[in-house]
C-alpha cells in the first residue's frame, strides 16, 4: 500500500486550535428551488457550489470527504453531532477532501488525542463546513427528489441572489469528474501477504479501502489512468479486471463505456473477468446497451440492505450512488440478470453476466464507511479469477 | 406454523425485571394474534397490559413456577412456546419446562431461540467457548464451583476481578474485588446466589466503555443490527444504573463497524431467531475490545433500543420465531419494501435511570454491576445536551434538576478534599460532575480523567454549564436552544417560571415536534412518534379530530409503578374506540404506553408543566380545538400537573384542581368529610415536635399515624406506638407541618368508584388483609372482601361514591377506608385511579380504566357499561400479594410499615379465597431472592 501517495503527509499537518482566532463567519445555503438555511461558515469561509446530497451515516466523516465519488457534491450530514472523533490516517480513502462542501447541525470539537479533527481535515483541504443548519429539514426538502443544485456563501449576499447563483452552477451531470479525481500515473498496490493473483483496476476515483480489501485477498494491483484504452488494460495481463467507482453521471462517459464494452466483449470470450463497483458497475450496464438514471434520491448511507437473488441472502451495505442501472429487457438481451435488489426501493444493486465471468455490484462491499457485510463478494471474484 | 403458541410473561417488576417485558410480551401477542395464531399467555403480575384477554388472548394469571406452567402446559396443550419475551423469568422456566421433560412431554415446540442457544449463552463457560471459537475475544476467566478454584485463577491472573454468577437476574450476587481477601468473600458470595452454584471468575474491565447492540436474526441467517448505544458510565456500573447514549457517539466508523460485525459474528454463532443483546467493552484508546455478555431474548435494552429507533423489537422477534423473514416483512415503521435494514437515527437518546434512594435514605448509594434502578427516563433531541437536559426533566426531580446541588457538598466554597472518592459511581455523580464544572472546581479533562467517562461527555457537560453561566445576557430563544428548562431559566433568572413560560409565548418560542421515522427522513414515515425540538416547524399530520391527551406515570419507582402504564394504555385505547384522537406524552422507553402504535399520537417527552403545555398548544394548533387532558391515569406525576393546567386554562377531563386541593390538604379534607357526614380519623396538625406531643395527647395517646399532608407512596408516612417510636422519628428530617391521626383499628378497605357526575359505580372492593399501618402497597388484598359483610361493603361502596359526587369527580375515585365494626372511617381519597385499578379490572372482567375514561369524557356510566351501585360479586376470589426486591439494596430493611417497599405485586385466581391465596403466595414466593 505504500504507492498510496499524501496519506501520511496529511495527518502530520500541525493541528490548528480551530478554538483559535476568527475561524467562522454567517454563512448560507441556498438551493436553486428557493430553500435558503442560515448558519455559521467555518473551516475554510470561502464559498462552494455543487449538489446536495444527504448522507445518513452517522460516523465516517474522513471516509466520506475523502470518497472520490462525492466531488462536485456538497455533504449534508443527517446526523446532527459532526466532528465528535479524530479522525486517523487510516480513515482517509483518498489524498485528498474530494466533497466541496460539509453542511451539519453542530460540529463538535473532538478530545485531544492523536488524528486530526474534522475541522482541520476541512480546514487544510480549504473546504468550507457551514453549521447551525437544520439537517432534517434540508432532508426532507431533498427527499422530494427536487432539484440539488446549491451554492454556500457568506451572508454578504442576499438570499434571492445566493438561490439565482445556485440555478446558474453548472450541472453535476455535465462536469467530467471522473479526470479530476483519477490517477494520473499508473502504479501497483502490492498484495498482502502471499500473491494469489494479479488485478487491473480502472481508476475512475477509488477508494483505498475498495484497493485494501483486493489487496488483502492476496491482489496485487495494477492501478490505471480512467482513460486507459482497452488495449492498455488487457496489455497488463490481469487475472481480474476491476472497474472502480467514481464520481458523476456515467451516461455522459462515452470514452469509458467503449473501454468497458470492449473489456466486456473479451471477458465473455474467455478474457480477464471483470468486478465493476459502483460506477464501474453502471458502466458495465450502459456498454451492455443498458440504460441508468438519476435517482429521484440518492442512496448514502450505511443501513440500506441488498438481496442476493441466486443465494437469498441478506446484507447491509455501504452504499453511495445518485444514479442508478435502470432494470430493463436491454440487461437481459445482453446476457445479465439482476443479482443484487435494494430491499428498500428495489434499485438494481448488481449484475451477473450469464456466463459468469462479469459481476458487477452498486454498492460497496468494502465500506468505509458502513458495513462490510457483503464482503464475501470480493471472495467470490478472487475464486473466480483464479479458477 | 404452530396454533397455540404458550407466551410465559417475566412475572412481578422487580429491580432488573420492569415494565419493558408487558411491552415485549403485547407486541409479540399482538403481533402472533396477528398472524392468526392462537396465544395463551402466563403472567403472575395483573398489573400489565398483557394479560387483558384482548390482548393475551387465553389469560392465565398465576404463579411463574414449574409446576403451574406444566399445568397449563396438561390443560390448554399449546403445540408451541415462546420463550424469549418473559425474561430472565421467561428464559429460565423455559429451560425449566424442558429439562423435566415437559415439552417433549405434550410435544410443545420451542419458537425462535432454540434453547440450546440459550443454554450456549447463558452458561458463561460455554458462552466463552464459542466466543473464542469464532474469533473474538472475551476477558481472561475461569468458570469456577469452589471458592478455592476461584482463588487459583485469582493468584494467577494477579489482577483486579468481577465475578459474574450464572443464572441471576440482574446481576444479582456479583460484584467487584480488588484484593485477594475480597475476592474470596466474593466468590463466596456469588456461588450462593446461582441456582446452579457456579460464578464466572474474569478479569475487571473497570474503566473500559461499554457498548452495547440490538442484533435481530431470522431463519434466513439475515443479521441486522437495529441500534449501538453509548454507555456514559464506563465498565463497572450495570447498564441498568448507567446513562445510556444512542446513537454511538464518541467511536470512529471503524471501531464502530468492528464492534458492529463482532456483535453480528456472535448471533450467528448462536443460531439465534430473534432479538439479542450483545454487550462489549472498548479499552479506552479503542485499540481493543472484549466480549461482556449476551441476552438472547428481549430485554431492557432492546425496549429501550426500540423506542431509541422507532424499530418494534420484540413484535419482528415474535415474527421471526414464527418463521418469518425480516427482507419478506414490511418496514413497520416506513410501511415500504423491506423490515430488512438498519434504523438511521438523526437525533440523540439519552436514557437516565431513576433510583429508590429518595425512599431509602439509608441505602447504600453506591453503583456497581448490581442494578439499582427500579425505572428509567429516556429524552430525544437533535442534541446531546438539550437531550441530556430532557431526561434530566423527565426523573421529575423535586427541587432543581439540572441546577441540583447537594449543600452537604459545600461546592461553593470549597473544592472536595478527595476528587477520587467524590466521583465515585453514585445516583448523583452526573449532578456532582455539573456542579464541579459549575464551581469551577474540575475541567471536563479532569472529570474524564478521574471517572474514566469519555472525555466527549464530559465535554459536552462542560458546554452546558458554559451555556448556563451564560443564561443571563442571552436571548430566551438561545436559552431553549441550548435545552434549558423554563423552570432552570426562571431559577437561573430569578423569575417565576411562569413568567418565563410568558414571554416564551408572547415571543412565539415554541418547540417544533419532530418525527421519529427510523430513517433519518430518508423515506416518507407515518409513525405517529415525535420529540421536541427548539429547530424549523416539520409538517404536521393531517388531524381533524379533537384529541384528547393522557398523560403517563414517566419513570418506574416504588409507590408508582407499571400499574399507570396499564392505566394509560387502556386509557389511550378507551378515546381511540370513541373515534377522537389518543395522544400519549410519556418518557419511560421500557413500557407499552410508549408505543407508537398504542395511540394516535405519542410524544416522548418529560412530563413537567412545561413540556406538557407545550404539547397541548402543539395540539391545539394541529386540530384546531383544545384537547381534552386526561390526568387520572398517570399517577401522581400526572395529577400534579393539575394546578398549573387549571391556572393555563387548560380543560382537564372529569377532575377539577379543586377536588385534588381538596383531597390532598388533610385539613380540607376534614372539613368535607364533615360535611357530608363521613367520619374521617381524628386528628390534627402539628406544627413542631411540642405540637406533635399535644397532639398525641389529644387522641388519647399512641398509636398514631403521622404523615407530612402531601403524599405519595407512603413517603415520611410513619406509625408510632410508642414514646421511643417519636424520639426516633424526630431524629429524622422530618416535614413539618405534620398531620397526625389516631390509628383506626380494623380491616382496610380499597375502594374505586367510577362516577358520572350524578350516578356512581363500584365494580369492586379489596380488603387488605394486613393490620393499618402497613402500606397497602406492601398488604396482602383479597377481592371481594373475605371478613366484613356485604352490607359494610354496601356502606363503603355509597361512601366513596358520596365523595365522588360531592368532589364533582367524572371518572375514578379511589378511597382508603376502615370498616371498624360496623363504623366505617374514611383515611384518604384520590381523585385517579390507583393501583388497584388493574387487579379490581382482572378480578371483575370489567374494563375499569375505559368506563372512568367515558365517563370523564361525557359519558353516562349507562353509556359506559357500567351498572349503578355497588356490582355483585363475581365468581372468583383474587388476591394480591406484594412483592419486594430490596434484598438488591444494602442498607435497607426489609420490615413493613407505612413507607411503601414493594416493586411489584401478583395475583391469584381461584373460586375460593384459599385457593387464591394459595396461588398468589405460590406466585410471589417464585420470584424472592
Amino acid at each position: 500500500m505504500q504507492a498510496i501517495p499524501n496519506l501520511e503527509q496529511l495527518s502530520e499537518a500541525p493541528a490548528a486550535d480551530p478554538r483559535s482566532g476568527p475561524r467562522s463567519a454567517p454563512g448560507i445555503v441556498a438551493l436553486e428551488g428557493g430553500l435558503v438555511q442560515h448558519g455559521m461558515l467555518r473551516a475554510h469561509m470561502g464559498p462552494a457550489e455543487g449538489d446536495l446530497i444527504f448522507t445518513t451515516a452517522a460516523t465516517g466523516w474522513g471516509e466520506i470527504l475523502t470518497d472520490p465519488s462525492y466531488a462536485g457534491q456538497i455533504v449534508v450530514l443527517t446526523h446532527p453531532m459532526a466532528g465528535s472523533y479524530r479522525i486517523a490516517a487510516s480513515e482517509l480513502e483518498s489524498s485528498r477532501v474530494h466533497a466541496r462542501a460539509l453542511i451539519c447541525t453542530r460540529l463538535v470539537t473532538p478530545p485531544d488525542g492523536p488524528g486530526i479533527s474534522l475541522t482541520e481535515l476541512l480546514g487544510e483541504a480549504r473546504i468550507p463546513v457551514l453549521t447551525g443548519i437544520d439537517t432534517r429539514a434540508l432532508t426532507l426538502e431533498l427527499r422530494r427528489g427536487m432539484a440539488r443544485r446549491a451554492v454556500i456563501r457568506t451572508a454578504t449576499v442576499t438570499d434571492a441572489e445566493a438561490v439565482g447563483e445556485a440555478g446558474a452552477i453548472l450541472p453535476w451531470a455535465s462536469i467530467d469528474h471522473v479526470a479530476g479525481v483519477t490517477t494520473r500515473e499508473r502504479y501497483t498496490v502490492a498484495p498482502r501477504g502471499m500473491r494469489t493473483a494479479r488485478a487491473t483496476l480502472v481508476d475512475f476515483g477509488v477508494k483505498h479501502s475498495l484497493l485494501a480489501a483486493l489487496a488483502a485477498r492476496g491482489l496485487e494491483i495494477t492501478v490505471l489512468p480512467h482513460d486507459t484504452a482497452a488495449d492498455g488494460v488487457l496489455a497488463t495481463s490481469p487475472d481480474l479486471i476491476v472497474l472502480s467507482p467514481g464520481p458523476g453521471d456515467p451516461s455522459a462517459m462515452a470514452l469509458q463505456i467503449a473501454t468497458t464494452r470492449a473489456l466486456a466483449s473479451v471477458a465473455v470470450e474467455g478474457g480477464p473477468p471483470i468486478l465493476g463497483v459502483c460506477l464501474g458497475h453502471q458502466l458495465l450496464a450502459l456498454a451492455a446497451g443498458a440504460g441508468t438514471q438519476r435517482m429521484a434520491v440518492g442512496h448514502h448511507g450505511g443501513n440500506h440492505a441488498v438481496l442476493e437473488a441466486a443465494t437469498g441472502r441478506v446484507d447491509i451495505g455501504a452504499h453511495n450512488h445518485e444514479v442508478a442501472v435502470v432494470d430493463g429487457p436491454a440487461l437481459a438481451a445482453a446476457g445479465y440478470a439482476v443479482s443484487h435488489r435494494d430491499l428498500n426501493d428495489g434499485t438494481v444493486e448488481g449484475l451477473s453476466h450469464a456466463g459468469g465471468r462479469i459481476a458487477s455490484v452498486q454498492f460497496h462491499p468494502e465500506g468505509a464507511p458502513g458495513p462490510i457485510d457483503a464482503a464475501r463478494i470480493f471472495d467470490l471474484v478472487v475464486e473466480r479469477a483464479l479458477a | 406454523m404452530p396454533r397455540r403458541v404458550l407466551v410465559i410473561g417475566s412475572g412481578p417488576i422487580l429491580i432488573g425485571q420492569a415494565a419493558e417485558f408487558d411491552y415485549a410480551g403485547v407486541q409479540a401477542c399482538l403481533a402472533l394474534r396477528g398472524e392468526g395464531v392462537e396465544t395463551i399467555l402466563v403472567n403472575s403480575n395483573p398489573a400489565t397490559v398483557m394479560t387483558d384477554p384482548d390482548v393475551g388472548g387465553t389469560v392465565l394469571i398465576g404463579p411463574l413456577t414449574l409446576s403451574y406452567l406444566t399445568r397449563v402446559i396438561e390443560e390448554h396443550r399449546p403445540d408451541a412456546l415462546l420463550p424469549t419475551l418473559g425474561g430472565q423469568t421467561g428464559l429460565n422456566l423455559a429451560v425449566a419446562l424442558d429439562d423435566a421433560g415437559v415439552l417433549d412431554r405434550y410435544d410443545v415446540r420451542v419458537l425462535g431461540t432454540p434453547l440450546a442457544a440459550v443454554r450456549a449463552a447463558e452458561d458463561r463457560g460455554g458462552f466463552r467457548d464459542l466466543v473464542i471459537g469464532i474469533g473474538e475475544p472475551v476477558p481472561e476467566s475461569a468458570v469456577v464451583e469452589s471458592v478455592e478454584d476461584g482463588m487459583r485463577f485469582v493468584e494467577h491472573l494477579h489482577a483486579p476481578i468481577v465475578v459474574r454468577p450464572a443464572f441471576t437476574l440482574g446481576g444479582g450476587g456479583g460484584g467487584f474485588a480488588h484484593s485477594p481477601a475480597e475476592a474470596r468473600e466474593r466468590i463466596a458470595a456469588g456461588l450462593k446466589a446461582s441456582p446452579i452454584g457456579q460464578v464466572l471468575v474474569e478479569r475487571s474491565l473497570l474503566g473500559w466503555y461499554e457498548i452495547e447492540f440490538e442484533v435481530l436474526r431470522d431463519a434466513n441467517d439475515t443479521t441486522i443490527a437495529i441500534c449501538g448505544m453509548e454507555n456514559l458510565d464506563p465498565m463497572g456500573v450495570h447498564t441498568g444504573d448507567s446513562i445510556v447514549v444512542a446513537p454511538i457517539q464518541t467511536l470512529p466508523d471503524p471501531l464502530v463497524q468492528r464492534l458492529r460485525r463482532c456483535a453480528l459474528k456472535i448471533v450467528r454463532a448462536l443460531q439465534l431467531e430473534g432479538g439479542c443483546n450483545v454487550q462489549l467493552a472498548v479499552a479506552p484508546d479503542g485499540a481493543d475490545y472484549r466480549v461482556i455478555e449476551v441476552n438472547p431474548r428481549v430485554s431492557r435494552s432492546s425496549a429501550l433500543a426500540s423506542k431509541a429507533t422507532g424499530y418494534p423489537i420484540a413484535r419482528m422477534a415474535a415474527l421471526i420465531a414464527l418463521g418469518r423473514r425480516l427482507h419478506e416483512m414490511p418496514n413497520p415503521a416506513t410501511g415500504g419494501n423491506s423490515a430488512a435494514f438498519e434504523p438511521a437515527l438523526d437525533y440523540v437518546v439519552v436514557k437516565l435511570p431513576r433510583w429508590p434512594f429518595d425512599k431509602f435514605p439509608t441505602a447504600d448509594r453506591s453503583l456497581g454491576i448490581q442494578m439499582k434502578a427500579t425505572g428509567e427516563a429516556m429524552a430525544i433531541d437533535r442534541e446531546f445536551g438539550p437531550a441530556l437536559l430532557k431526561a434530566i426533566r423527565s426523573l421529575e426531580p423535586r427541587g432543581g434538576g439540572w441546577l441540583w446541588e447537594d449543600p452537604a457538598w459545600g461546592l461553593s466554597h470549597r473544592a472536595p478534599p478527595d476528587m477520587a472518592r467524590f466521583l465515585t459511581p453514585t445516583d448523583t455523580r452526573l449532578w456532582r460532575m455539573i456542579a464541579l464544572l459549575r464551581h469551577d472546581w474540575a475541567d471536563a479533562a479532569t472529570l474524564a480523567a478521574v471517572t474514566g467517562i469519555a472525555p466527549w461527555f464530559t465535554e459536552r457537560l462542560a458546554e452546558l454549564v458554559e451555556a448556563e453561566h451564560s443564561l443571563i445576557g442571552s436571548s430566551l430563544a438561545e436559552g431553549k436552544r441550548a435545552g434549558f428548562g423554563d423552570a432552570d431559566i426562571a431559577t437561573v433568572s430569578g423569575v417565576p417560571w411562569a413568567a418565563v413560560r410568558r414571554a416564551r409565548v408572547r415571543s412565539g418560542i415554541h418547540p417544533a415536534y419532530r418525527r421519529v421515522d427510523t430513517c433519518a427522513g430518508e423515506f416518507p414515515a407515518e409513525t405517529p412518534y415525535f420529540y421536541s425540538s427548539y429547530a424549523d416547524a416539520e409538517v404536521a399530520p393531517p388531524a381533524e379530530r379533537r384529541s384528547v391527551i393522557v398523560v403517563g406515570s414517566g419513570p418506574i419507582r416504588i409507590g408508582q409503578g407499571i400499574e399507570f402504564d396499564y392505566c394509560s394504555v387502556r386509557a389511550a385505547w378507551a378515546v381511540r374506540e370513541m373515534g377522537l384522537d389518543a395522544v400519549v406524552i410519556n418518557n419511560n422507553p421500557e413500557t407499552v404506553s410508549t408505543d407508537y402504535d398504542a395511540c394516535t399520537r405519542l410524544y416522548f417527552e418529560p412530563l413537567d408543566t412545561e413540556s406538557v403545555l407545550d404539547v397541548i398548544d402543539h395540539e391545539r394548533a394541529l386540530t384546531g380545538a383544545p384537547p381534552m387532558v386526561v390526568l387520572t391515569f398517570g399517577g401522581q406525576t400526572a395529577i400534579d400537573l393539575a394546578k398549573d393546567l387549571a391556572y393555563a386554562d387548560v380543560p382537564i377531563a372529569g377532575l377539577s384542581a379543586e377536588a385534588i386541593e381538596i383531597t390532598e390538604d388533610r385539613e380540607r379534607f376534614a372539613l368535607f368529610l364533615d360535611g357530608l357526614g363521613i367520619a374521617g380519623p381524628r386528628g390534627s396538625l402539628a406544627a413542631d415536635a411540642a405540637g406533635l406531643r399535644r397532639a398525641i395527647d389529644a387522641l388519647d395517646g399512641f398509636p398514631v399515624i403521622v404523615r407530612p399532608s402531601w403524599v405519595i407512596g407512603g413517603r415520611g408516612i410513619a406509625v408510632l406506638r410508642g414514646a421511643e417510636d417519636l424520639r426516633e422519628y424526630l431524629a429524622t428530617d422530618v416535614g413539618w407541618p405534620l398531620r397526625v391521626d389516631e390509628m383506626v383499628p380494623g380491616i382496610e378497605l380499597d375502594v374505586d368508584a367510577i362516577c358520572d357526575g350524578s350516578e356512581w359505580s363500584v365494580p369492586g372492593i379489596l380488603e387488605q388483609v394486613d393490620p393499618p399501618g402497613v402500606h397497602s402497597g406492601d398488604s396482602v388484598a383479597v377481592l371481594p372482601p373475605q371478613h366484613v359483610t356485604r352490607a359494610v361493603q354496601e356502606r363503603a361502596a355509597e361512601t366513596a361514591g358520596r365523595i365522588a359526587l360531592a368532589l364533582g369527580v367524572r371518572g375514578i375515585l379511589n378511597v382508603q377506608m376502615i370498616a371498624s365494626g360496623d363504623r366505617i372511617v374514611v383515611i384518604e381519597a384520590n381523585p385517579r385511579a390507583s393501583r388497584t385499578v388493574p387487579i379490581v379490572a382482572k378480578a371483575t372482567g370489567i374494563d375499569v380504566v375505559a368506563a372512568a375514561v367515558r365517563c370523564a369524557l361525557g359519558h353516562t356510566l349507562a353509556e359506559a357499561g357500567m351498572s349503578v351501585g355497588l356490582a355483585a360479586d363475581g365468581p372468583r376470589v383474587a388476591v394480591k400479594a406484594p412483592v419486594g426486591s430490596l434484598w438488591r439494596l444494602p442498607g435497607v430493611s426489609a420490615e413493613l410499615g407505612p413507607e411503601m417497599r414493594s416493586t411489584g405485586e401478583v395475583l391469584g385466581l381461584a373460586l375460593t379465597a384459599r385457593e387464591a391465596t394459595e396461588l398468589a403466595l405460590e406466585a410471589a414466593a417464585a420470584h424472592q431472592g
